[in-house]
C-alpha cells in the first residue's frame, strides 16, 4: 500500500487544491446562509401582522422620517424589538446548543440538558404566581422585569448549583446526569407552583412557558445582545480548540488544550446564553438542538464554519417562526416555541434522508 | 374563646340557634304565600348546565367547589353565610384577588376559612380522597371542566361513591349561563326565592341595557386587554375569543374584535393588529393580583380599592409603546373594568359597566351604583367601597 505522506508529489498540490476547494464550497454555504437569514429578517420585519403594505413598510425602513408617526412606532416600537429577539434567540439558543453538545460530547445535549428551561420556568412562575422573585432584592428591577430577571437568575443558578457539586472531578457523565437530576428537581418545582396557583396564574404560566416574542422590549433585546457580543467571540477564538476537543475528547489535552477550563468555560457561556433568551421569550425548543446538526450535515465538524452556519440556521429558523407564528392564523399570535419546532423539523428530516442515502451508498 | 365542639353550651347554642332558624322560617313561611311555591321538595331531579340529569337526594349541606368564584352565586343564595356550606373548595377569590377576600373574610370571619382549600384546578387533578373525607353531599363543577375530569376518570369515581355531581357555567356563555346557574343551584340548594329575587334583577338590568343598545345603529368595535399588566407593563396584548369577556362585551352590545382574530377562547395578538383594526372601545381588564410583578389595575371591593392606584396602572399601560397611535386612546374611549366578574354570576354589573362604555351618551341611563348597592342587598354583604369600572386617564 502507498502512503502519499512525506511524498512530494502532485498528489500533496491535489490536498492541498481540496482543502481549498472545501473551505471555498464551505464559505460559499455560510454565506448564503447568512444571506438567507437577512432576508428571513427583512421578511418577518416587512410582513409584520400585515397591517402595512410593501412600500410603506420599506420607506419606514430606509428613511423612518418620510412615514408618518403611526407607521413608524409599528416599524420601530413594534416589530424591531420583537424581530431582533427572534434573531438574538436563533443566534443564542443555537450557538449554546453547539457548545453543550461539543463540551458534553453528546449528539443529544441541548441548551436545556443542564435543567435550564425548568429552572427558568420555574423562576417565572414564581414571579408570576407568587411574586417571588430573587431581583426583589436588587434595586432599579422595576416590574417588568421581575419575571425576565427571576427566569435569568434561576438558569443561571443551575449551571451554578452543577458547577459546585463537580468541582474537582468534571467527568462529563457527571454533568450530564446531574444536569439531568437538575432538570427534574426544577420541573417538578414546577408543576408544583402551577398546581397550586390560580386559574388566571396557571394560564400566564402556560403561556410563559410556549414561548412568546411578545414580550421583547428594546431594553430587554439590548441585554440579550450585549451577552451575544460578549460571547461569540469567546466562542470563536475558540473554534480550533473546540475542533480538537470535538474530534478527540479528553486526548485533546495532548494538543496542549485545556480541557477542563474551556469545558468549564463553555457552560457557562452557554447557560448564560439560553438562560437570557429563556428568560425573556420563554422556552423555545429544537433550535439548540437541531441546529447543530443540520450545521454538521452541511459543513462537517470544522468548527470554524460549524460556529457560523449554527448561528445562522438558528436565526433562520426561528425568524421564519415568528413570521409563520403571526401568518398561521392570521390576526392571532401563536406560540413561538411551537412554531419553531413545526417550520424547522421538514428541512432537517430532508437533510437526514439525503445523508443516509449518500452514506449507504 | 370558641367553646369546644360537643360542650354543652356549644350544643345549647346550636340547639337554640336551630330553633330559632326554625321559628324564622316558618315565620317567613307564613308571611310570604309564594314562598311555598318556590321550596324545593326533595328528592329532586334536576338538570344541570352540562345537559346531564342529576338527582339530589336530600338538601345539600357540604359542598365541594370546584372553582371558589360560585362563592359569588353562594353568596346571593345562602345570604347569612356562604360558606356555610362549603367544605372545600378551590378558593380562586383569596389567591387571585385579595382586596375581595378580605370583604368576604371580614363578613363572615368564623366561617370563611373552615372549608379545606385544596387548591385543584381545571385538570381533574382533583385529590379525591380528601373529598371523600370532607364527606360533601354535592360537587359543583364548572362546565370548562367537565371533559378533563372525565379523562381523568374522576367523575366515574364520582359517580362510584354516589355523590351528586353538578355541572354549573358562568364563563363559557357568562350572561345566559349564570342567570341558569343561580337558578339551579336556588332548587338545589333550597333558595329559590333567593335565586327568583336575583335573576329578576339581572334580568330587570339585562332589558335597560338592550334597549340602550337598541337605540344605537352601530355597534362599537370593541378589544379587551384581559389581566392586562399582569405580567408586568411590556407583553401585550392577551384576548378572549367568543367566550368569557368575548360574550359579555356582545351582551353589552360591543362586537369583541377578539372574537374575529382567535382561533380559540384566549390567545394573543399583536398590539399592531389592534392598530390595524382601530376598534372604537379598549377595555383592559384587572384585579389586584397579588404581589408587584403585576402592573394590573387593582380593581375589585373593599377599602384597599384606591382609584389613584387604578389610575396610576391604567395611564402606565397606556404608555406602551403604540398606544399613542391606537385611536381609541387619542379619544379618550380606553377603560378598564374588574376582573373577577368574567367568571363571576354578578357580570352583570360589568356588562353594565361596559355597556355605559360602549354608549357614552346614554352611560346616565343606568346607575352602576344604584345597582350595586341593589346587589349587596340581595346578599349578606354590608355595602363596601368598590372600584369596578374607570374610564383610564386621558393620553395626551
Amino acid at each position: 500500500m502507498t502512503t502519499p505522506i512525506g511524498n512530494v508529489s502532485p498528489e500533496a498540490s491535489t490536498y492541498q487544491t481540496r482543502y481549498t476547494h472545501t473551505v471555498w464550497k464551505r464559505t460559499v454555504l455560510l454565506v448564503s446562509l447568512l444571506v438567507i437569514a437577512v432576508v428571513a429578517f427583512i421578511a418577518d420585519l416587512i410582513v409584520g401582522s400585515g397591517t402595512l403594505t410593501f412600500g410603506q413598510a420599506m420607506s419606514g425602513l430606509l428613511q423612518p422620517d418620510s412615514v408618518d408617526a403611526s407607521t413608524r412606532v409599528i416599524l420601530w416600537e413594534l416589530r424591531m424589538p420583537m424581530t431582533l429577539m427572534a434573531v438574538l434567540a436563533g443566534t443564542c439558543l443555537a450557538l449554546a446548543g453547539l457548545m453543550m453538545q461539543t463540551v458534553l460530547d453528546n449528539p443529544l445535549a441541548e441548551p436545556f440538558t443542564l435543567g435550564i428551561s425548568s429552572a427558568a420556568g420555574f423562576g417565572a412562575s414564581l414571579a408570576l404566581a407568587f411574586n417571588f422573585s430573587l431581583g426583589n432584592a436588587l434595586p432599579g428591577f422595576g416590574a417588568d422585569l421581575l419575571v425576565t430577571g427571576n427566569a435569568f437568575l434561576f438558569s443561571l443558578l443551575t449551571v451554578g448549583i452543577i458547577l459546585l457539586l463537580t468541582r474537582g472531578h468534571v467527568g462529563l457523565q457527571a454533568i450530564t446526569l446531574l444536569g439531568i437530576a437538575v432538570h427534574f428537581v426544577f420541573s417538578s418545582l414546577l408543576g408544583l407552583v402551577q398546581y397550586v396557583a390560580s386559574v388566571d396564574q396557571l394560564q400566564s404560566i402556560v403561556f410563559w412557558l410556549m414561548g412568546s416574542l411578545l414580550h421583547a422590549t428594546w431594553n430587554k433585546v439590548a441585554l440579550c445582545a450585549v451577552i451575544a457580543v460578549i460571547a461569540i467571540p469567546v466562542v470563536l477564538v475558540q473554534a480550533w480548540a473546540l475542533t480538537a476537543l470535538r474530534s478527540f475528547g479528553e486526548q485533546a489535552v495532548v494538543f496542549g488544550i485545556p480541557v477542563k477550563r474551556i469545558r468549564t468555560v463553555m457552560l457557562m457561556l452557554a447557560a448564560l446564553l439560553a438562560g437570557a433568551v429563556t428568560s425573556v421569550v420563554g422556552i423555545i425548543g429544537f433550535v439548540g438542538l437541531v441546529a447543530p446538526h443540520v450545521a454538521r450535515l452541511l459543513v462537517g465538524e470544522d468548527q470554524r464554519f460549524t460556529i457560523g452556519v449554527t448561528i445562522a440556521c438558528g436565526i433562520i429558523f426561528v425568524t421564519l417562526a415568528s413570521l409563520a407564528s403571526k401568518l398561521i392564523v392570521p390576526g392571532a399570535v401563536l406560540p413561538i416555541g411551537m412554531v419553531t419546532s413545526l417550520i424547522g423539523l421538514p428541512f432537517f428530516i430532508i437533510l437526514i434522508l439525503r445523508d443516509r442515502r449518500l452514506t449507504s451508498r | 374563646m370558641l367553646p369546644a365542639a360537643g360542650s354543652p353550651s356549644s350544643l345549647g347554642m346550636g340547639n337554640s340557634m336551630r330553633l330559632l332558624k326554625h321559628l324564622a322560617a316558618g315565620v317567613s313561611l307564613l308571611l310570604a304565600g309564594q314562598t311555598l311555591a318556590y321550596a324545593t321538595t326533595y328528592p329532586v331531579t334536576v338538570t344541570d348546565l352540562a345537559n346531564r340529569q342529576v338527582e339530589i337526594p336530600s338538601e345539600p349541606k357540604r359542598i365541594v367547589l370546584q372553582d371558589g368564584r360560585d362563592l359569588f352565586t353562594l353568596a346571593l343564595l345562602d345570604r347569612a353565610d356562604p360558606f356555610q356550606r362549603i367544605v372545600a373548595w378551590n378558593n380562586i377569590v383569596k389567591r387571585s384577588d385579595p382586596n375581595t377576600w378580605k370583604v368576604f373574610e371580614n363578613q363572615w370571619p368564623k366561617t370563611a376559612n373552615q372549608a379545606t382549600d385544596m387548591k385543584f384546578g381545571d385538570d381533574g387533578d382533583l385529590n379525591l380522597e380528601a373529598v371523600v373525607a370532607a364527606r360533601p353531599d354535592l360537587l359543583v363543577f364548572q362546565t370548562r371542566a367537565r371533559t378533563s375530569l372525565e379523562n381523568a376518570g374522576v367523575a366515574q369515581k364520582l359517580a362510584a361513591l354516589k355523590i351528586p355531581v353538578l355541572f354549573v357555567d358562568s364563563d363559557l356563555d357568562p350572561v345566559v349561563n349564570s342567570q341558569k346557574t343561580v337558578t339551579l343551584l336556588g332548587q338545589v340548594l333550597n333558595r329559590e326565592n333567593e335565586a327568583k329575587a336575583y335573576i329578576d334583577f339581572y334580568k330587570n338590568r339585562l332589558t335597560k341595557i338592550d334597549a340602550i343598545t337598541q337605540e344605537h345603529n352601530k355597534k362599537p368595535l370593541v378589544f379587551v386587554e384581559a389581566k392586562a399588566g399582569q405580567g408586568g407593563a411590556s407583553a401585550c396584548c392577551f384576548t378572549h375569543g367568543d367566550v368569557y369577556w368575548g360574550k359579555l362585551v356582545q351582551a353589552a352590545g360591543g362586537v369583541n374584535l377578539g372574537s374575529q382574530l382567535l382561533p380559540g377562547a384566549t390567545g394573543d395578538v399583536t398590539l399592531e393588529t389592534v392598530l390595524g383594526k382601530q376598534p372604537d372601545v379598549y377595555v383592559m381588564t384587572g384585579t389586584q393580583f397579588p404581589g408587584n410583578t403585576s402592573v394590573s389595575p387593582p380593581f375589585g371591593f373593599g377599602e384597599s380599592v384606591k382609584l389613584d392606584a387604578i389610575e396610576r396602572q391604567l395611564k402606565l399601560l397606556e404608555q406602551r409603546p403604540g398606544f399613542a397611535q391606537l385611536k381609541a386612546s387619542q379619544n379618550g374611549r380606553v377603560y378598564g373594568v374588574y376582573h373577577q366578574f368574567y367568571a363571576s354570576s354578578w357580570n352583570i354589573l360589568a356588562v353594565e359597566n361596559l355597556n355605559q362604555a360602549f354608549y357614552p351618551d346614554s352611560a346616565n341611563k343606568l346607575d352602576a351604583d344604584a345597582s350595586l348597592k341593589a346587589l349587596f342587598g340581595l346578599t349578606g354583604i354590608k355595602a363596601v367601597p368598590a372600584i369596578l369600572y374607570a374610564p383610564a386617564p386621558a393620553n395626551r
